[in-house]
């Protein structure tokens, strides 16, 4: 089992590493092509909230602020959405003995986390620095909802891959509900800044959850009044077991 | 140390139908093994060496792998022309938890590419691609080294090398070669099998299988195989225009 287990993480690790080394390789600079990517898509987040002033919490830096947000968002989006088509990007891969659909939609999914995980530790050391926002309130609170904001993605990603085999133009139907992820996730917003009778139809959105408990664990001068770490767990494990499930009645049903 | 095929069956889709690829086909690779699996062009071969390394699954039947299987050698399609030949062969050494700096180094000497490790494979003379695949397929230490059609389907330059290769893998090593032309076969081979109408027939000896196999070939080309027409090379040329797997 532990032998079967460690041939699996070996599987997964080179196929990471070919995932990073491959992105964008086509090009000068290559991998670093892929962080300027994310870079590009943050700062325009930055500037859409600077447009966006009016909805500014207070006693929050706002750099920082939008990153606990935005970072957790995009990692999850990410995930999932990369994971959605991957296996049929890749599917030449599946010619090589031990390399299974599974094993290219985790090395997708683990090369959006390293390289946003990468984006998330810089930036925050920068807003650490310019900012001065104070040290975070739980340090293994902001890594375990990142995480889960991640794992989230992965549940994600496998619920909805076997939808684009079976219905392949599932992606642009997908795209608008991630659209409207982004705004109903609050990345721009606390939810203190909306009407309290709207909360109960907000917190089923296990993403806002993940943006307020970021919030939170950061800065001493906000508590959320909704976030629930466990919401978020529960969804996460949900998710996950749902999207194995499938993974697996789909492999063998529908071919890549 | 084998891989033991028990009454595997496999349907595919075909002109909007099902179609049975083969049935109840029992099958051994034990170390040392020399096999050739000989058929018609869409009767099953490649699907077969699939089946055997495990990126194919069978539809009934059982399959027990205690022996590592290549992919079937030539195959390349796996490999990233933007990434640069080492590059390549580190993820191939990774993905076998072979990260070893000399085993890159021994294959690219082996398939004579050292000199272009660090150019991108996309920007490589034509000949490198198929060199690599089949230096990786041999020598990643795989217990069972399978072949797609041809051997040596490479530039007529290294030809001969890659036949001498696969002649001196070790005696513990296993080859299986699924071909629908038999030139190599009585060279690198001591059994030959012949998958005819989802069946798989052994042939202990290798010129009667092939001589089989001749008859098989005239018979689906609408001929009977002339007297005397055993080593088959008249058959089998004009055959090769049909082969397209």
């Amino acid at each position: 089992m532990s032998e079967s287990l460690s041939a699996h993480l070996r599987v997964v690790i080179a196929l990471t590493v070919r995932e990073m080394q491959s992105s964008n390789s086509s090009y000068v600079y290559g991998y670093a092509w892929a962080v300027a990517e994310v870079c590009i898509s943050l700062t325009a987040l930055m500037a859409l909230k600077v447009f966006l002033r009016g909805l500014s919490p207070p006693n929050m830096p706002p750099v920082l602020f939008l990153l606990l947000g935005g970072v957790p968002w995009f990692t999850f989006h990410n995930t999932a959405a990369g994971m959605l088509q991957i296996v049929g990007q890749r599917k030449k891969l599946l010619l090589l003995p031990h390399v299974t659909p599974i094993d290219i939609m985790l090395a997708k999914a683990t090369s959006v986390l390293c390289t946003y995980g990468l984006i998330f530790f810089i930036a925050v050391i920068g807003c650490v620095f310019f900012e001065s926002p104070g040290a975070p309130r739980s340090l293994a609170g902001l890594v375990l909802i990142y995480l889960l904001s991640w794992f989230l993605g992965i549940g994600f990603g496998m619920i909805t891959m076997p939808l684009v085999r079976v219905f392949p133009p599932a992606p642009k139907l997908l795209a608008v509900i991630w659209r409207f992820g982004l705004i109903l996730s609050g990345v721009y917003f606390t939810v203190t800044s909306i009407p309290a009778q709207y909360w109960i139809y907000l917190t089923w959105n296990p993403m806002l959850h993940v943006s307020e408990l970021m919030r939170t664990y950061w800065f001493s001068t906000y508590q959320t009044p909704v976030g629930n770490p466990f919401y978020v767990m529960e969804c996460t494990i949900g998710v996950l077991i749902l999207g194995l499930l499938l993974e697996r009645y789909v492999r063998l049903r529908v071919p890549v | 140390m084998s891989i033991e095929l028990h009454q595997v069956g496999k349907t595919v889709r075909r002109g909007g139908g099902t179609h049975i690829l083969f049935e109840d086909l029992n099958f051994r690779i034990d170390p040392g093994a020399r096999f050739a699996v000989l058929g018609l062009p869409k009767s099953g071969k490649s699907t077969l060496l699939r089946i055997i390394c495990g990126t194919d699954h069978a539809d009934v039947g059982t399959i027990e792998r205690g022996s590592s299987a290549s992919w079937p050698i030539p195959l390349s399609d796996f490999l990233v022309p933007a990434s640069t030949v080492a590059a390549n062969m580190r993820f191939l050494t990774r993905l076998y938890g072979l990260d070893n700096e000399q085993i890159l180094r021994d294959v690219a000497g082996l398939v004579e590419i050292t000199e272009f490790l660090n150019s991108r494979l996309g920007e490589c003379p034509r000949h490198v691609r198929p060199r690599l695949a089949f230096g990786l397929g041999v020598g990643l230490g795989f217990d069972i080294c399978l072949f797609d059609e041809r051997v040596a389907s490479m530039d007529k330059e290294f030809r001969p090398k890659a036949i001498e290769i696969v002649k001196s893998l070790s005696a513990e090593k296993a080859i299986v070669v699924a071909t629908s032309q038999h030139k190599e076969v009585a060279d690198l081979c001591d059994t030959v099998f012949v998958l005819e109408d989802g069946k798989l027939t052994r042939f202990p000896d290798v010129k009667e299988g092939i001589g089989h196999y001749n008859g098989l070939i005239a018979k689906a080309a609408g001929d009977e195989p002339e007297e005397g027409e055993a080593g088959g090379e008249a058959a089998e040329d004009e055959f090769v225009l049909e082969v397209g797997i």
